[in-house]
């Protein structure tokens, strides 16, 4: 009679490998066979699994199609079996793991790591929200020194391939475009605005500014990374001015420091 | 809503164990619904796995869903009966969502989840022996004092039995709940899945369960695959769930009763309908009861 623990150790062996060991320990019922009632189990661990990575990672899913997608899930999950309490983080090394074993299609693990950081925003830690009105307030003696903090749900990213029309089509249920390089890597934000996630590329010199604000930056410094990129010197202030209030407006910014 | 099902609350409910109603699993789908037409639902009930995130829309709701109806708290990930030690990260997180929530009371299931550090997510069968009845019994213990109050623990389907178990699923439940002091959620469609797949008279479940220590019920459709039916929780409520939820409010009285969708969600009224139904069933049974008195 075996222990609990070294039924469990068999039981799970069966469930992730197929390792029949278990069936030994099976009461049959009547005429029933053992076989199909221990797959249910079996069965119910892939389908789980799979479903929670389909619904992360529905773009992808369009993209290869539901038979390779889930071949991919079966994959993934014999490499990184879930060892988390909740099906909400199992799917975090998807986008490595293609990186590592779809090296040849490099816009697999892009894509993937595009839909993911969308589900690391939608439920992100809440935080406040400064707001336009709340800056205006600051007296024009301190901007110099005023340093930010960004919203916790903000994460940033840099595309080499069109996966934004790609996931935009698929959510669409449009035909999904062939993938392509982008002719430049586009740097992208993800973030949450209320409830609402959001994405939207960013020109370089808002790049540098918003890297310098994460990285705790004065508006001096931010206005200094502006001035580095061809943003013509008398222009600054109005260039940094401009992109503050975009990232106020756009619930960006969770705390102004002085 | 509420205020009705809590004046004719009978009499032997308590702070520990109050009587709530008429419940539905609380499921993304119906979020706004809930909150545009704050339908006559007397409690909701969350799983609790999906709301320990850090913000964002499921907790928003949920604040504003609680802030109108009891909710109580559901888990999947205890593994109760699993032979890793107790997850303490896990603890502390449903322990914090219990601050937030404040829920009636918090449940999980009769089963195990994962083993060696892996999470299996699906309720995994434990064979009915002594050793099991003790091991999850210090568990239940363990998890209580964490908490500082008795869970609830569920009974759940399965397709397997096996051949060194030592009792029935109904004594070895009873034998469980009695050596940890803990409650009972009895879930219907749960006994008939397992009274079909193992070949027992349902009724013998009741008869044998703790009846006396039930805080509430789930009721739930399945999926029959001639040999076996599987607990899929994507079909209404079928007859002869019914038929045992009778049986069993004949033997407990009213108890919180709670439907369970997970799976092709149907328009909210069609849950509305199906709670109506478990409303006159249970108060036939309070009439009943009356006229035995
Ligand atoms: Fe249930």
């Amino acid at each position: 009679m075996p222990g609990l623990n070294e039924l469990q150790v068999n039981f799970k062996r069966y469930l992730m490998t197929g390792y029949p060991a278990i069936a030994a320990h099976i009461a049959s019922v009547g005429e029933s066979q053992q076989k199909p009632r221990l797959a249910v189990y079996a069965n119910a661990y892939r389908a789980r699994l799979v479903e929670a990575l389909a619904a992360d990672y529905e773009a992808l899913k369009a993209v290869l199609g539901d038979d390779s997608f889930i071949d991919l899930c079966h994959d993934y999950l014999d490499a990184h079996p879930s060892t988390g309490f909740s099906l909400r983080s199992f799917g975090q090394h998807l986008p490595d793991y293609l990186r590592r074993v779809h090296r040849r299609q490099p816009y697999l693990g892009e894509l993937a790591e595009f839909e993911w950081l969308l589900t690391e925003a939608f439920d992100a830690p809440d935080a406040p929200v400064v707001g336009v009105e709340d800056v205006s307030r600051i007296p024009p003696g301190s901007w110099a020194c005023l340093r930010m903090r960004l919203h916790p749900s903000v994460h940033r990213l840099r595309l080499n391939w069109n996966v934004v029309n790609i996931r935009q089509s698929a959510k669409d249920t449009a035909a999904i475009p062939a993938a392509e390089r982008l002719p430049e890597p586009v740097a992208c934000i993800i973030w949450r605005d209320g409830l609402t996630t959001q994405y939207r590329s960013l020109m370089p010199d808002e790049e540098s500014a918003l890297v310098a604000a994460e990285g705790g930056a004065t508006f001096t410094e931010l206005c200094e990374q502006l001035a580095a990129h061809d943003v013509p010197q008398d222009q600054v202030p109005l260039r940094a001015a401009g992109l503050l209030k975009t990232w106020l407006t756009s619930a960006l910014i969770s705390e102004v420091l002085l | 809503m509420n205020t009705i099902s809590t004046a004719m609350a009978p009499e032997s409910a308590t702070d520990e164990t109050p009587y709530l109603g008429y419940g539905l699993g609380l499921r993304p789908e119906y979020y706004e619904t809930i909150l545009e037409s704050t339908p006559d639902v007397d409690w909701f009930e969350i799983i609790s796995e999906n709301y320990m995130v850090d913000g964002g829309k499921p907790l928003y709701y949920l604040d504003r869903i609680n802030e109108r109806y009891p909710i109580v708290m559901h888990g999947v990930s205890l593994s109760i009966g699993g032979t890793d030690p107790l997850d303490q990260v896990y603890l502390r997180r449903l322990k914090a969502l219990a601050k937030r929530v404040q829920p009636a009371w918090i449940s999980d299931h009769l089963c195990w989840t994962g083993q060696g550090g892996h999470n299996m997510h699906d309720l995994l069968p434990l064979p009915y022996t002594d050793e099991a009845v003790r091991h999850v019994a210090a568990r239940v213990r363990q998890v209580q004092d964490t908490l500082g109050r008795r869970i609830l623990l569920e009974n759940v389907s399965s397709y397997v039995n096996y051949s060194h178990s030592t009792m029935s699923e109904w004594a070895f439940l009873s034998a469980v709940v009695e050596e940890a002091d803990c409650l009972v959620l009895l879930d219907i469609n749960n006994i008939y899945v397992s009274a079909v797949n193992h070949r027992f008279a349902p009724q013998d479940y009741l008869d044998g369960a703790p009846l006396e220590r039930v805080q509430q019920i789930h009721l739930a459709g399945h999926t029959d695959y001639g040999d076996f039916i599987i607990d899929t929780h994507d079909h209404p409520v079928p007859d002869p769930v019914w038929d045992l939820y009778t049986e069993a409010l004949k033997r407990c009285g009213r108890v919180s009763t709670l439907i369970e969708r997970d799976d092709r969600f149907p328009p909210f009224a069609e849950l509305m309908e199906e709670l109506q139904r478990a409303r006159l069933l249970g108060g036939e049974a309070l009439q009943a009861e009356r006229c035995q008195v």
